[in-house]
């Protein structure tokens, strides 16, 4: 049951990735590719065993990215088992790329559309408690970080 | 006589190699000045050369006829300005040393460094409810004298445990205002946040990052520190320790 969840998930995941893909306009290719490289680095391990993505720097670059960086997420994630023990790295992720939406450099990635799908397809994944009041939890912080935004951008 | 402002030129930069007016007079002895009114005005040549042309060189030719010859600092070390001016029928001249700065390395300006708390927003750290610490790392480039180079004109960047290039350290972070890509004018820097934000507990102390860094000055790179980092946390969240095993150690 939980391995046809997992297949189910993958399959969504790279429906999805492929919608995504298909939609980029050359002008997102290039931020869409910085975000490919940075999250790849984000979710490989360090020397400590653990996702480098609990490290200070990702903090200083994910934040560019905004809603890129859950399509590269998507896409890295398409084809490979999502444990438990991965979820919090993707959270954190998600969440420095939402941690000042306005240093987003391309505004069409400020709006968290593949972020959202993201977490709503990983809440469906985990059964772990914590892991999903922390999707909560993060859900809860993305969309108040993109309202304080367009609160104060209306028009965009 | 200045060589220049202070007598210290980081390297690549430019200063005036002789920043005093030339003295005229009225009345005069052979190669000097002396008696009469001495007035600010007139033409002159100057005369100059440099002591060490592999530290410090001339942006133009070893005569001028106006204005004030400048030099550029090339490599480290020390080198002496050496001036003869003639005009209005008088001389003068006089040389200064001067010292080509180049960066060498870093000074921890606070110990221990800010910590930086849980939360969200301008200057926090890492997530609430997670384990790990966050802090604020001031430094102040030295050059090959432990002095610090006042100049705003450094770019401090970073290379970690498994990229190949060089990234700048600061940059417009609207979370982090202390941040920026250059040295500020006293050659301070920010590299903000340094963190470590596991989701579960890790209680020995464990390595996890090597970042070198090297300051970008005139597009000449100079290595100028490398932290081994390590960390650990306790049971509870917002709780732990990073420390580079050396000079740099935070506890919360």
């Amino acid at each position: 049951m939980r391995h046809n969840r997992r297949l189910f998930l993958a399959a969504r995941l790279a429906a999805f990735a492929c919608v995504a893909a298909f939609c980029l306009s050359p002008s997102v290719t290039r931020a869409q590719t910085n975000a490919e490289q940075t999250v790849q680095a984000a979710m490989t391990k360090g020397e400590d065993g653990m996702y480098r993505a609990y490290d200070g720097v990702f903090v200083k670059w994910l934040p560019r990215f905004g809603d890129a960086s859950a399509v590269a997420l998507t896409k890295l994630l398409a084809d490979k088992p999502i444990a438990d023990a991965d979820i919090p790295a993707i959270l954190i992720v998600v969440r420095d790329s939402y941690g000042s939406p306005i240093s987003i450099e391309d505004a069409a990635e400020r709006r968290p559309r593949t972020t959202l799908y993201l977490l709503r397809s990983l809440s469906h994944e985990t059964r772990d408690p914590k892991n999903t009041a922390l999707i909560e939890e993060t859900a809860v912080y993305v969309k108040s970080q993109y309202a304080a935004y367009a609160k104060n951008h209306p028009d965009q | 006589m200045n060589l220049y402002d202070n007598g210290f030129l980081p390297v690549g930069s430019s200063g005036d190699l002789w920043s005093a007016n030339p003295e005229f007079c009225l009345e005069w002895g052979p190669g000097q000045c002396s008696g009469g009114t001495q007035v600010g005005w007139g033409s002159a040549t100057y005369n100059w050369t440099i002591g060490a042309t592999s530290i410090i060189k001339a942006t133009s030719s070893s005569q001028l006829t106006s204005g004030s010859p400048s030099v550029i600092g090339v490599s480290g070390g020390l080198g002496s300005g050496y001036v003869n001016v003639e005009g209005g029928g008088c001389q003068s001249g006089g040389s200064d040393p001067g010292t080509v700065q180049v960066p060498t390395s870093l000074k921890l300006v606070k110990a221990p460094p800010t910590i930086l708390q849980q939360g969200t927003g301008l200057r926090a750290g890492c997530p609430p409810g997670w384990y790990g610490i966050g802090i604020d790392v001031d430094y102040q480039v030295l050059d090959q004298n432990t002095k610090p180079i006042a100049s705003a004109n450094m770019e401090p960047q970073e290379l970690l445990t498994g990229k190949t290039t060089y990234t700048d350290i600061g940059g417009p972070q609207p979370n982090y205002p202390q941040s920026a890509k250059f040295t500020r004018v006293d050659g301070t820097f920010d590299d903000v946040p340094v963190e470590k934000c596991p989701p579960v507990p890790v209680t020995t102390l464990t390595p996890f990052e090597t970042q070198s860094i090297q300051i970008l000055l005139n597009g000449i790179p100079y290595p100028v520190r490398i932290n081994n980092w390590s960390y650990k946390t306790t049971n509870l969240p917002n709780q732990g320790t990073l420390t580079n095993g050396k000079d740099i150690n935070a506890t919360q």
